[in-house]
């Protein structure tokens, strides 16, 4: 805890967190934290133990859906096919490329993408069945989850 | 396992230099290096000069935050103004850095590891729990849980030097001294330990003492 104060969830367990205090999350563990004073900030570090660091594929797709956030569709599509020409196996690019395009409402770019990333891990039907972004293209004939 | 702790609770006083926080070591983190330091006084030490690319270093990428505080980095011979919110990168492990405290009670919160290469904690870190018998002035224990660890790991510089400095504090000249001469034959970079330790006051007029140091004045610290 950088600065201000926040409750932490930790599996079970709630915490109490002022300025100064560490939260070490295992990677089974679901960790979340709420301010509970304004301008509450939170030093986040992590890394796989036994292996190389290789910088998360989520980091990345944040900072595409940080520019759609901000009107700049194009440059968030950008990122994101950048990202994925270079990690063609990774399912999640793929994935947070359909959720791009469901948003910008390419019905055939979000169908494409969602079904490359089904194909790389069978979870992603999972993970869309229930995501928001695709609620539009659930009665699609050829929407795959 | 996962878990919480305050820097207060975490933080060791040696008697001299910074405190520690052995944020690493109490979580069995194993995957990066972290720990935070403090500075109780204007003009203290908070991060000792020292590079990443000694004998007993790990190579690290090195992040500093200052997250209390206020601090002045000195990395290569530069200057910068670090208030409270600060981050400071070091990626070259050849760059000495360091800092020093511009107001009272600054931490700083450094973490590091190497690119490209699975982290294994720093050599010189994994002796934390044992130096926690340091500031907590149980110098018998210290002294036994060294003399373990150099039975599993002979010739380990770092901990020779610290067992000197245990023996140092119990008034076991000989032995200090025995021990000293070891860590610098195995680093010689020991020797600028050694000159500015004050745990080793008690050897420090001997004249096999001035035989086996140098001069200039190092420490390091790190993630």
């Amino acid at each position: 805890m950088a600065s201000g104060r926040a409750t932490f969830v930790l599996g079970d367990e709630e915490i109490d967190a002022p300025a100064g205090t560490f939260v070490h999350a295992e990677p089974g563990t679901k960790r979340g934290a709420v301010a509970t004073e304004p301008n509450t900030t939170v030093l986040a570090i992590g890394a796989k133990p036994g292996v190389p660091h290789e910088i998360s594929a989520w980091e990345e797709i944040f900072v595409a859906f940080g520019h759609y956030r901000n009107g700049d569709e194009e440059q968030a599509r950008e990122h994101l096919t950048a990202y994925v020409a270079a990690n063609d196996d990774a399912w999640q690019g793929h994935y947070n490329l359909a959720c791009l395009e469901a948003l910008a409402k390419n019905r055939d770019g979000a169908i494409r993408e969602l079904k490359r990333a089904i194909e790389l891990d069978p979870q992603a039907k999972e993970y869309a069945a229930k995501d928001s972004d695709f609620d539009w293209l659930h009665d699609d004939p050829e929407f795959p989850a | 396992m996962s878990g919480s702790a305050h820097i207060s609770a975490l933080t060791l006083d040696f008697g001299q230099g910074p405190r520690w926080a052995m944020v690493r070591s109490h979580f069995d983190i194993s995957s990066f290096g972290v720990n935070a330091y403090t500075g109780s006084t204007i003009g203290a030490n908070v991060i000792s000069e020292h590079d990443e690319a000694g004998p007993r270093a790990g190579r690290h990428e090195e992040l500093y935050f200052v997250s209390s505080g206020h601090a002045t980095f000195t990395v290569n011979g530069d200057e910068i103004d670090a208030p409270y919110g600060t981050f400071v990168f070091v990626r070259d492990p050849e760059a000495k850095r360091k800092a020093v405290a511009v107001e009272a009670g600054t931490t700083i919160l450094a973490v590091g590891a190497a690119p490209g290469v699975a982290f294994e904690p720093s050599r010189w870190e994994r002796q934390a729990p044992i130096l926690g018998y340091f500031a907590d002035q149980e110098y018998e224990k210290a002294i036994a849980g060294l003399e373990e660890m150099l039975a599993e790991v002979p010739d380990d510089p770092t901990s020779e030097f610290n067992l000197a400095c245990a023996y140092a504090l119990t008034g076991r000249k000989q032995d200090a001294l025995e021990h000293l001469r070891r860590a610098v034959e195995l680093d010689p970079e020991f020797r600028d330990n050694a000159r500015t330790d004050s745990d080793l006051d008690s050897v420090r007029d001997d004249p096999e003492f001035s035989a086996i140091t140098g001069q200039a004045d190092s420490a390091r610290a790190g993630s």
